[in-house]
């Protein structure tokens, strides 16, 4: 009997972990897509910058007739140009890259663990040490990017994480 | 920490923190695992005792 009982708690563990690498391989593809989706909305915003005063100038001085078209365009660069700093994107962008990284590391070591787990080379305590030791981890690596920058939740980077997630364990063995 | 009875360690708690992320919905059964491994100190069974 106690062995039984010592068998389905450690399935419970391996449950536990598994769920455990599950989502947290879900959250490095959502902080990743998050990551992508604030460099790219900062790089635009560059490029708009840059295209719009540059070539604005240049259409200026070619077709004068339309001044105040070029002034505006003009305008409006300089004051993306200025409140630039203050928009979240630039932020967001640069603490996703160090969690984004730091999440990868763990997630490496939370999936070369899997291993040993699904192997039941570990007993049910162990297991649960390990969740324990990782999990605190995870806390900190996210309370030093939160502490300083908010992430609203986006639903489409979530369905995109979700589809990944389910790609990458389709065919997983371990 | 040692459990006195069995010898083996007591489990800790399993207050864990969410995540701060949100969760992500997938149901993603667990590929099929080795059995575990048997325990330290097994229940001695006596086989030939029962007629």
């Amino acid at each position: 009997l106690s062995s039984q009982v010592l068998y389905a708690l450690q399935m419970n563990e391996q449950e536990r972990y598994w769920a455990f690498l599950v989502q947290t391989y879900g959250h490095t593809r959502y902080l990743h897509k998050y990551l992508e989706r604030c460099e790219s909305i900062d790089r635009n915003i560059s490029m708009y910058t840059a295209i719009a005063s540059s070539a604005s100038i240049g259409g200026w001085v070619i077709w004068q007739q339309a001044g105040w078209v070029w002034g505006t365009i003009i305008a409006i660069s300089q004051v993306i140009g200025a409140i630039r700093k203050f928009l979240p994107y630039s932020t967001q962008a640069e603490k996703l890259r160090s969690l984004d990284s730091h999440y990868a590391r763990l997630l490496t070591r939370i999936e070369g663990e899997w291993f040993r787990v699904r192997s039941s080379l570990l007993t049910e305590a162990e297991i649960n040490d390990l969740i324990t030791r990782f999990k605190p981890e995870q806390d900190e690596i996210e309370d030093a990017t939160f502490s300083t920058v908010t992430l609203p939740d986006k639903k489409r980077l979530l369905t995109k994480a979700g589809a990944d997630t389910v790609n990458h364990f389709k065919s997983y063995d371990g | 920490m040692a459990d006195d009875e069995n010898n083996r360690p007591v489990i800790k708690p399993r207050e864990i923190r969410e995540s701060r992320l949100p969760h992500i919905d997938v149901d993603i059964p667990m590929p099929p695992v080795k059995p575990p491994k048997p325990p330290e100190n097994p229940p001695t069974a006596d086989k030939g005792s029962e007629k």
